[in-house]
């Protein structure tokens, strides 16, 4: 929207292009100016990644995907990626933020699917599981699109 | 975009329809699917007793809510996209997604935020329900779109 001239009504729903009907609460995403519904990942890697998320936005020098096109892709088969951004290098702290529109997984489904690949690392060890077998990488949507 | 399907390259820039030549880099937001630069503004510090979720409708008298107020000051220089509100009292926060941002700085649009009167109270108490004090406001965007 160019403007907010809204006479009467709320500031959410009349004017949301989202699916939830929630009103006038926090936590809920009040979309005014895309096409449609849009959805915010949060994935918090496993602990175990040591590796280097700046570095896996390119291939390796072998041409191997790095560890965020890996993670894109498992998303994109369901849903629209619109935006994204890397944080953090230090172990336990790196995190993938992503912006969808039309997306068709669930925040935990996506989650399972991140946990079976391992390390994903093209340059470094990026563990969507740890090494030792527990999965910890966390995907969340339930914050929407609260900035950190 | 529907899919990844790179086979070289990679993953920042050389998608990106944003204004940073950053590459490779924390903290960068890699825009592949909105047709402009993003902007994400992080609003917040609007008093102890702020209710930001009960400023999403207007006050009974007819009042403008604060969201809305924030919400037309930011569009004054930029597109809003979508927004979220999150929490309440002193840790309130507005976020907003934003195209097209002309402000200068994230300090131009604070002084913006610092500078608004409510309509009825003629002070720098700009809800229609509760205190949304915007004396203090803090606007940055330094975080990108990293998710909380």
């Amino acid at each position: 929207m160019a403007i907010v001239t809204k006479s009467n009504g709320d500031s959410q729903v009349t004017v949301n292009v989202g699916d939830s009907l929630t009103k006038n609460a926090n936590a809920t995403i009040i979309n005014t100016g895309i096409a449609s519904p849009i959805i915010a990942y949060k994935i918090a890697l496993a602990a175990a990644t040591t590796g280097n998320l700046a570095a896996e936005l390119s291939p390796s020098t072998a041409g191997t995907p790095g560890a965020v096109e890996t993670i894109l892709g498992k998303l994109s088969s369901n849903a629209t990626i619109l935006a994204y951004q890397i944080d953090a290098g230090t172990a336990g702290a790196q995190q993938i933020s992503i912006i969808a529109e039309r997306s068709a997984m669930s925040a935990s489904d996506y989650q399972t699917i991140l946990r079976t690949l391992g390390n994903v690392g093209s340059r470094s060890n990026v563990y969507l599981s740890e090494s030792g077998g527990a999965a910890t990488t966390t995907v969340t949507s339930s914050g929407g699109i609260k900035w950190a | 975009m529907a899919t990844v399907t790179k086979v070289n390259g990679d993953t920042q820039v050389v998608v990106n329809v944003g204004d940073s030549l950053s590459k490779n880099a924390n903290a960068v937001i890699i825009n592949t699917g909105i047709a402009s630069p993003l902007k994400a503004y992080k609003i917040g510090t609007f008093g102890a007793t702020a209710n930001l979720a009960a400023e999403l409708s207007r006050g009974t008298n007819g009042t403008e809510g604060a969201v809305e107020v924030l919400l037309r000051t930011v569009a004054a220089n930029a597109t809003v996209l979508a927004y979220q509100v999150d929490a309440a009292g002193s840790s309130a926060q507005l976020s907003v997604l934003v195209e097209r941002s002309g402000w200068g700085s994230d300090a131009d649009l604070q002084a913006a935020v610092r500078a608004l009167l409510g309509s009825e109270t003629g002070t720098a108490n700009i809800g229609s329900k509760s205190a949304i004090t915007v004396t203090s406001a803090a606007v940055s965007s330094t975080g990108g779109i990293k998710l909380a």
